[in-house]
């Protein structure tokens, strides 16, 4: 079934693309088949396209001039046509004027590039400031002036449909591997400084639209800025490879009008002021697992894996480990969720503590671990005091 | 000079026979041979890591392998294709050509050649045996970045030795080759009469000489890092990250000139021969090399603009980078003049050299939008950069090392290879490989990253092209093995000259040629060289 | 076996061949050991 469809679709396709490949128009190229890039929606990508295109047109034009002489020679000068070899074998003047030309060329191409680079390298005069911290692999988003921290991570949909022969179409996924559960909100119309930089190793922010992309370095922390025009919905991924989960990096960035972003901004601060409040409160096993499934879909599937088995001799597997399963070490497990053990994360700053409760409740009562062990958020409160 | 004179009695003696021939052989051809098979064997070898990589592509979804298993192959085939493919085969053209064309009997160092080719197979075993191991191979890319190639499980310090025997391997070679190139010449070949591929490894061994040892201290800091404690380029420890890529591409900007450079000079043989015409603006072919060389070791920051360098870095290596486009450019036209009112024919190594020209030059045009700094910032780290280099490395330095296989193979067997099936192989190879490699400039617009195990499904359709031509292009070199072993085996006998319009000293031996090159050193006059 | 090889270079040529190795594998070494220590804080 799934193979008929993939035929279907595959035909015309081609042929449309054979004919793209043939007739490089503009037109063809802003079509809807994901031939070129977009002109985004900032300013800055605007120029960032005009001037990749004018590169294109540039070395689109030397390729013709120069292929065309070639296959000229190539169709007369041939041997099979009584072409008789000529003698020369240089020419001072001719070499030195395709050695200005180019170099000419080369000029016209560096003085725009240069001041768009100055443009987007002047983040001064900006009125919100956000840092984007990479982990191994999710985005965390610090909104600097307002006391906001949110983590993003890949929506539950793809997770499910990224596993292995997971048997669901990624098709029916809303926005395969390019949707998050938390997106970043962003105002428009509003300079907007972006800062990176990575808790692990080395990652890069990009969103396409947005015209630019950013290593986020570990120790280091790198300067951008973007002012969205456009109300929507804009989305990347990591782009530098960062492990295991490198392609499971969304970044969505919801631009929305300054009222709806304060009122977000509102909400979100009340949410995360809320986010202990169920600390003092008791759930059952089956509450607790419930919401740790979706904890560990979240933070612990991408190393642990989805059947808790881990990749062997890189990361551990829960599934039959003392760790998840003795009830001595149930202290030891909190504590390493919290603060996490050699490549393995600290978790308790991103956790609440009845996610920590229900995510160690649900690897100690999963798979094959079958403790009965209960662990409530107050536990998770006494070893973060400790 | 007495010892001249008896040289060709005991022509046959000293030839060993057997294994011990090839384990213990100090005879540039025997060397030159064994690179090239190796080399043929390593680029199957990290062709079929390119099949694995192409079928987990074809469809979104993860359908064969695990992420980390896929980041290990897209790691590994890359170090397979550099070190192990595209690097042996222009050491063991080296081999083969140099002493022949320079009129000597042999390389200048033959045991410490024997040693540079040994040294590779054992830096292969431990670098392919990492990924048998607990925990697979290395999975960070073949750039290595710290902090993440720190996580590499046991397979950490078999890459790092193997990476060191590589760069001793080839320091080797480029010793012996420079050492061949200036002391080991026949009387009358001038430097300015050197054939072009001679010039162009000269100027290579050159570049390897100053590249390999800061590679090696690189990775000799990644060792310290991980095991000794020490924090070059971990930030926690006062290090720089950012650092190891400053130094990985000092080393790797030339890297891909050393990939290049001998390419350019084998096109700079074969165009000439089937265009019965002298190279056109030979000196200037030089010079053109030269300054490629010295420019490359002061654009590596063109890798690196994403990275956050001060704007005046940015512009530095936008220009310098933009600048290289002037002696590359200078190549393109004198081949194009080159074949300008030649009498050219088409044989399979001119075709070759005709799709090396153009698909080169696309792979050069793509670089130039690359050296653009503030458009480079949505290029950086896409499928446009894998296009990119695929079409320099692979269309680019892989088609003009077919191209001199079909040169000069029946000067190496004394058979004429089957031209109709060179022919397709030729066509096969040209058109899929614009199936496989064109398709992913669109990706990497539409905004795809690179080195992703799976991708959203607005990819799919160009995936699923660019797979297909990899399987077609895969397949089709098949072809060329058995081409090779159809020429090995037999065939038309080739002449000494093998081509009507060969010129050089190479086409005045006998084909095959004796086992020891030129034992009495040939006289050169311009002439020979010329039309 | 190697000297046969050279049956038409005299010792001259060696000697030469032997200086040239030694002194480019020096430099490549240098430039190894002088990037590391450069690095050494």
């Amino acid at each position: 079934m799934h193979l008929n469809k993939i035929k279907v679709r595959f035909l015309p396709n081609f042929t449309v693309i054979l004919s793209a490949l043939f007739l490089l128009s503009p037109e063809i190229l802003h079509a809807a088949w994901g031939l070129n890039m977009t002109p985004g929606a900032t300013p800055i990508s605007n120029e960032v396209y005009n001037m990749h295109m004018t590169s294109l047109y540039v070395v689109t034009a030397i390729g013709i001039a120069v292929f065309s002489v070639m296959f000229w020679s190539i169709f007369h000068h041939r041997k099979s046509k009584g072409a008789k070899p000529a003698k020369f074998s240089h020419s001072t003047t001719v070499e030195v004027i395709w050695t200005i030309i180019p170099f000419a060329i080369i000029v016209s191409l560096a003085i725009p590039a240069t001041k768009l680079l100055a443009k987007m390298d002047d983040t001064s005069k900006s009125e919100i400031t956000i840092k984007a911290t990479g982990y191994q692999w999710k985005w965390k988003y610090d909104y600097i002036n307002e006391d906001v921290t949110i983590y993003s991570n890949m929506a539950s949909d793809s997770v499910d449909a990224s596993q292995m022969n997971s048997g669901i179409d990624p098709n029916t996924a809303d926005n395969y591997l390019r949707n998050t559960d938390t997106a970043l909100v962003l105002p428009v119309g509003k300079k907007i400084r972006i800062l990176t930089t990575a808790n692990d190793v080395i990652h890069a922010w990009w969103v396409p639209d947005l015209g630019w992309q950013r290593d986020a370095i570990p120790g280091f922390i790198n300067d951008n800025w973007t002012m969205i025009n456009k109300v929507g919905v804009y989305r990347g991924q990591c782009a530098q490879i960062c492990g295991k989960g490198h392609g499971y990096m969304p970044i969505v960035v919801k631009a929305v009008p300054e009222k709806e972003y304060q009122a977000w901004i509102e909400q979100t601060k009340v949410a995360l002021n809320s986010k202990n409040s169920d600390s003092n409160k008791d759930f059952t096993l089956a509450e607790l697992k419930a919401k740790g499934e979706g904890v560990y879909k979240a933070n612990c599937l991408a190393c642990h894996q989805a059947n808790g088995q881990g990749i062997k001799g890189v990361f551990p597997a829960i599934d039959g480990s003392p760790l998840a399963n003795l009830k001595e070490n149930i202290p030891a497990h909190i504590h390493q969720v919290i603060y996490g053990k050699g490549i393995m994360p600290a978790f308790g700053e991103q956790l609440s503590d009845s996610d920590i409760a229900s995510v160690v409740t649900f690897v100690r009562n999963n798979w094959g671990n079958k403790t009965g062990h209960v662990i409530q958020p107050k536990d998770v409160l006494a070893a973060r005091k400790k | 000079m007495s010892t001249i004179a008896h040289a060709d009695h005991d022509h046959h003696d000293h030839k060993p026979t057997g294994i011990k021939r090839w384990l213990f052989s100090t005879n540039h051809k025997d060397i030159g041979t064994m690179y090239l098979v190796f080399s043929l064997i390593m680029f199957f070898v990290g062709g079929s890591m390119a099949m694995i990589i192409r079928a987990e592509l074809f469809q979104p979804g993860l359908q064969f392998v695990d992420p980390q298993f896929y980041n290990s192959m897209v790691t590994v085939h890359a170090l397979v294709m550099i070190f192990g493919a595209v690097m042996p085969a222009g050491v063991g053209l080296a081999n083969w050509m140099i002493p022949i064309m320079i009129g000597a009997p042999d390389m200048a160092l033959p045991r410490m050649n024997n040693m540079s080719f040994w040294i590779m197979p054992f830096a292969f075993a431990l670098l392919l045996g990492t990924l048998f191991m607990e925990g697979g191979g290395p999975a960070s890319g073949w750039t290595m970045y710290p902090p993440l190639v720190l996580q590499t499980g046991k397979a950490f310090p078999y890459l790092i030795f193997a990476v060191h025997f590589l760069g001793i391997s080839s320091i080797m070679g480029s010793i012996n080759i420079i050492a061949t190139v200036f002391n080991m010449r026949a009387p009358g070949m001038t430097l300015m009469r050197l054939p072009l591929f001679v010039w162009t490894w000269v100027i290579t061994a050159f570049l390897l000489i100053a590249s390999m040892p800061v590679l090696a201290g690189a990775v000799t800091m990644l060792l310290t890092d991980k095991y000794f404690g020490t924090s070059f380029f971990n930030a926690a420890g006062g290090g720089d990250p950012v650092l190891f890529q400053h130094i990985f591409w000092f080393f790797g900007h030339p890297e891909v000139y050393i990939l290049a450079l001998p390419a350019f000079g084998i096109i700079s043989q074969i165009i000439p021969t089937f265009a019965r015409k002298p190279l056109f603006g030979y000196a200037s072919m030089v010079y053109a090399t030269a300054s490629i060389a010295i420019l490359s070791f002061f654009v590596w920051g063109h890798h690196m603009f994403t990275v956050g360098l001060p704007i005046t870095g940015e512009l530095f290596f936008m220009y310098m980078t933009m600048l290289i486009a002037v002696p590359t450019g200078v190549k393109v036209f004198n081949w194009v003049a080159t074949m300008w009112k030649g009498a050219m024919t088409f044989e399979a190594p001119m075709l070759f050299s005709i799709a090396f020209v153009i698909l080169f030059t696309i792979g050069g045009f793509s670089g130039l939008m690359l050296g653009i700094t503030p458009v480079d910032f949505q290029y950086h780290n896409t499928y446009f950069v894998v296009a990119h280099f695929h079409y320099v490395l692979l269309t680019g330095a892989v088609f003009a090392l077919m191209a001199s296989v079909y040169y000069w193979i029946p000067k190496w067997t004394g058979n004429m290879y089957d031209e109709k099936l060179a022919k397709i192989h030729f066509w096969l190879s040209t058109i899929f490989a614009n199936i496989l490699f064109f398709p992913q400039h669109f990706l990497g617009l539409a905004g795809m990253p690179r080195r992703i195990p799976d991708y959203s499904v607005q990819f799919t359709d160009f995936n699923m092209i660019s797979s297909l031509g990899g399987f077609g292009y895969g397949i089709s070199q098949l072809l060329f093995v058995y081409i090779v072993i159809k020429c090995v085996l037999g065939g038309k006998k080739a002449t000494s000259q093998v081509w009507e319009g060969g010129r050089g000293l190479e086409w005045t031996l006998s084909s095959p040629p004796p086992y020891h090159s030129f034992t009495t050193p040939p006289k050169v006059t311009k002439t020979l060289m010329d039309y | 076996m190697v000297k046969k090889v050279f049956r038409n270079n005299n010792e001259m040529v060696k000697k030469r061949n032997t200086r040239f190795a030694l002194i480019l594998g020096l430099i490549a070494f240098s430039l190894y050991a002088g990037f590391i220590l450069s690095f050494m804080k």
